[in-house]
């Protein structure tokens, strides 16, 4: 077995995660377009302003940055977020899953999948963002 | 056609033009890039940054997640089989996606002209890349160095094609890191996703097998993109209405391009995709100078 079996660990965790998350996207997608559920941004207006830099769409669409967008998973187009927010996930919860397993039968790996998850968990969390001013 | 006058034609047409095309593209992409070998985000951006109203920030936010689900679909059942090594994946991917974040940042800082041209050269470059590289199948490798040792960077695998198990080991693990970390950078700079870098890398110069390097280096993307995706997705560069079509545009595609796998010609097929490469590049190039807006 890999790795003491962690790379087949890791391989069922990715496959379940994936398939969630692209359900999630097309049930999202579905929802957005179809105006079942209101839209924080009309895509009319979307249509408008998505040629602009990021900065100036920002201003203008009042669109959320970090995690503000949970507060407003229950409109269509941050609906949408829950899916790519998984797809964004599974890799972290996947290394965290198979963390106790390397650590019984590849001590290096295991290290490795930890300074891993250090730098997932400082781009998720959206500290670098802050930092950076973004 | 000046650039106020795109803005206002584009703005002219209906919205939901613009996510059906952006799915439709996509399909053809997806198609494209299983029967070429080349990830989709490598093509996407460059294409959807030149051709549609998009933003540049909104594009290369979707080309890392379109690239990301890709690879996390494609890796179970090569983890599975035992093509793809998380154990080589894993000290390369923590490089890649440390630089990816680094790159993700520079590339939300630097101004839109300067990032179209950059992203222009770059293409273009990897279009030169593609049209020059060698593989090999099963490098010689006499010894790993010291790190790849320590790592236990060797292993083997059935190869299904000769009916063989192929047993492998990597050398030149430090070069390795660091080409990595240049190939993170741009991963994340530019939302290209990775495996037009990642298997050279891998084959030519950490000497692992070809099947081996093509396999592992959707694990690698996974992990690189993933962190470069949260700097994106928390800098508000991630459009729904962009972003979905293209990802379930671009997984459908792949789908239909694994079926024509077997009776299409994967060697005209390449030369189809450096063809649009070099025009999207040439595109962008123009566009980031402001010579063709």
């Amino acid at each position: 077995m890999e790795l003491g079996g962690a790379q087949q660990l890791f391989a069922r965790w990715l496959d379940a995660g994936t398939k969630i998350a692209l359900a999630l996207l097309a049930a999202g997608l579905l929802a957005n377009v179809s105006g079942l559920l209101e839209p924080h941004l009309p895509p009319e207006q979307l249509a408008r302003l998505w040629n602009l830099p990021l900065q100036e769409f920002l201003a203008a669409s009042n669109a959320p940055t970090g995690w503000d967008w949970l507060a407003l998973t229950h409109r269509g187009d941050y609906f949408n977020y829950l899916g790519i927010v998984l797809l964004a996930s599974i890799v972290a919860l996947a290394y965290l899953r198979m963390l106790p397993l390397l650590a019984r039968h590849a001590r290096a790996h295991a290290l490795i999948a930890a300074l891993e998850l250090i730098v997932l968990f400082a781009a998720a969390s959206g500290l670098l963002n802050s930092i950076a001013g973004g | 056609m000046h650039a106020a006058d795109t803005v206002a034609t584009t703005a002219a047409l209906a919205w939901w033009i613009w996510p059906i095309a952006l799915f439709i593209a996509t399909f053809a992409l997806g198609i494209v890039a299983v029967l070429s070998g080349v990830g989709g985000g490598v093509l996407f951006v460059p294409i959807v940054g030149s051709f549609f109203p998009f933003h540049l920030d909104f594009v290369r936010g979707t080309g890392l997640l379109l690239a990301l689900a890709g690879a996390l679909s494609a890796a179970p059942s090569l983890l599975a089989s035992g093509l793809a090594s998380l154990r080589l994946a894993m000290p390369f991917a923590l490089v890649g996606s440390a630089a990816s974040i680094a790159g993700a940042l520079l590339g939300l800082a630097l101004p839109a002209a300067v990032m179209q041209a950059a992203l222009g050269a770059t293409i273009l470059a990897i279009a030169t890349l593609m049209w020059r590289a060698q593989r090999s199948e099963f490098p010689e490798v006499s010894a790993p160095d010291r790190l790849a040792a320590r790592l236990g960077l060797r292993g083997a695998f059935h190869d299904y094609a000769s009916g063989r198990e192929v047993a492998w080991q990597t050398h030149r693990t430090p070069a390795g890191l660091l080409l990595f970390a240049g190939i993170g950078l741009l991963a994340g700079m530019f939302g290209l996703g990775a495996g037009w870098a990642n298997v050279p890398v891998l084959n030519l110069v950490l000497g692992a097998p070809l099947k081996l390097s093509v396999a592992t280096s959707g694990v690698v993307l996974s992990v690189v993109d993933t962190s470069a995706a949260w700097i994106y997705l928390h800098s508000g560069a991630v459009l729904p209405l962009v972003t979905v079509p293209s990802i379930l545009g671009v997984m459908l595609g792949a789908k239909v391009g694994a079926r024509l796998l077997r009776v299409a010609r994967g060697s005209t097929v390449r030369k189809v995709v450096i063809a649009l490469l070099l025009v999207a590049g040439l595109r962008a190039l123009l566009k980031g100078t402001g010579l063709w807006n």
